[in-house]
């Protein structure tokens, strides 16, 4: 071995990072044939000695406990934000639909709340801002045919909404159907076959005469729906809302007078989610 | 760690931030530096953890690998940033500059602590960082590599040119302690004469 070899493997020789093989024989056989070799090789190994004196002296510096705990708060900040986004967003739904999905949920959620107090003779319970819900069957109610499916009168199986409000008054319990167990009404009917009858024909009656008076706008789709969410039953709930609102909800209305209250029927699926609306008159 | 576990975190956190802020400590001489870099390895990790490839090397040599660029980001802000070229000291690394003296042979274990300290600060920035990487934290010359961004032989090569020049720059504290040893010596055989002087007197 050549001294310009023997001083490219020195460093590794005098540190101990060389693992023992035929060089590293080779390496201290040179030096002890070289004499200038062999005191460079004390010089390096009092060099290597003197380095880790000093890695071992280092070792007492660590961070500040401090940025540890600031570490921790944050990687768990850093997961809870992450988790949150997972629950809320699924499916990459923006903010603005899913406030949508929470205000049909809200109105479901008043709409069974009027119901149920309708059933107490509460005057008050008029000014309920939902005044009336009605089923649907709605088999042939495809998300992409509202307009046309709903102008076309579906199969409602209770009364219109002014009827009802006149029907509070005769007997509260037969104002929402829907509300009622279907076994409940027929039993209602045999207890009390001639009452029930003439609230039904004065339901009729009114419900007539209500169609008549009301202009009904076409539904329009809520457009923030996809087919994947086509529905097969559903309600329809008569809704007074604010102008603003309405126009938030993305209908071409004129927003003067935004807080002028006005009537519209509202359809949700059973998932609670509005699926079309329209504005009455 | 990557899935959210937090005691994966720390125990990942205590096993690797000492070197971690040693070596931004030694890298910059500054203590809340260090810190900062400790923290935003860390939080590079967290964020972006998913980036690190195994078939790339160790993930002591990744986070190794943030410290670095980070440490050089802070020096370069502060104007403190120690050129990277190589031929700066290239003057110094002929045979014949070598002295097979051993500077350390008289020094008491905290003077050769703190001697070899000062020679180490002393180097410029692209040397120091692999005496501390392979020296003082124990990297192979691998990981080393794949820390700095470089090949395994450039690795060797600045190591053996930082061990010589770190060797030139302890003699050079051994001359200046010399001399200052001197002339404390000097000094105190001053006295010495002035009072027997005034005790003859």
């Amino acid at each position: 071995m050549s001294c310009q070899e023997f001083a490219e493997m020195i460093e590794e020789l005098a540190s101990g990072r060389r693992t023992r093989d035929a060089s590293h024989d080779e390496g201290l056989e040179h030096a002890a044939m070289c004499a200038r070799c062999a005191a460079r090789l004390e010089v390096e190994r009092s060099l290597s000695l003197g380095l880790n004196a000093l890695a071992v002296e280092e070792r007492r510096h660590e961070a500040s406990p401090l940025l540890k705990r600031e570490l921790m708060d944050a990687f768990a900040s850093h997961h809870q934000k992450a988790a949150q986004t997972v629950v809320s967003f699924p499916r990459r739904t923006s903010y603005a639909r899913f406030a949508m999905a929470a205000a049909a949920t809200i109105i479901l959620a008043v709409t069974l709340l009027a119901s149920r107090l309708t059933r107490t003779p509460a005057p008050t319970a008029m000014a309920e801002s939902v005044i009336a819900a009605t089923t649907l069957n709605l088999s042939e109610f495809k998300s992409n045919n509202f307009s046309t499916a709903l102008t076309a009168k579906p199969n409602v199986t209770t009364s219109a909404p002014v009827a009802i409000k006149k029907a509070k008054a005769l007997k509260p319990q037969a104002n929402t159907l829907a509300a009622v167990p279907r076994d409940k009404r027929k039993t209602e009917r045999k207890l009390n076959p001639v009452k029930t009858e003439n609230a039904a024909s004065a339901v009729a009656t009114e419900v007539a005469a209500n169609e008549v008076k009301e202009i009904k706008s076409d539904f329009v789709p809520l457009t923030y729906l996809n087919t994947a969410t086509a529905m097969e039953s559903g309600i329809v709930v008569r809704v007074e809302v604010a102008r603003e609102k309405l126009a938030a909800l993305g209908l071409p209305l004129n927003l003067e007078g935004a807080d002028e209250i006005i009537k519209a029927d509202i359809v949700l699926g059973d998932d609670g989610v509005a699926r079309a609306i329209r504005l009455v008159q | 760690m990557l899935a959210g576990d937090a005691s994966a975190f720390a125990s990942l956190y205590d096993r690797c931030q000492g070197g971690i802020y040693r070596f931004a400590l030694r890298m910059c001489d500054s203590e809340s530096i260090a810190q900062d870099v400790t923290h935003d390895v860390f939080l590079a990790l967290m964020r972006d953890g998913e980036q690190y490839d195994p078939a790339r090397g160790t993930l002591v040599a990744y986070l190794y690998g943030i410290a670095r660029n980070r440490v050089f980001q802070l020096l370069k802000r502060e104007r403190n940033f120690v050129s990277m070229d190589e031929d700066a000291e290239e003057f110094m690394w002929t045979e014949a500059a070598i002295a097979p003296d051993d500077p350390l042979v008289e020094l008491s274990r905290n003077e050769t602590i703190e001697a070899v300290r000062q020679a180490i600060m002393a180097l410029p920035a692209h040397y120091r960082e692999v005496v501390l990487l392979c020296n003082l934290h124990e990297l192979s010359y691998e990981q080393a590599a794949s820390v700095i961004g470089c090949a395994v032989g450039t690795v060797r090569s600045r190591l053996h040119r930082a061990r010589l020049l770190l060797l030139e720059k302890l003699r050079g504290l051994n001359e200046v302690g010399a001399i200052r040893r001197k002339e404390h010596e000097s000094k105190a055989e001053d006295a010495t004469r002035l009072s027997r002087a005034r005790f003859a007197i």
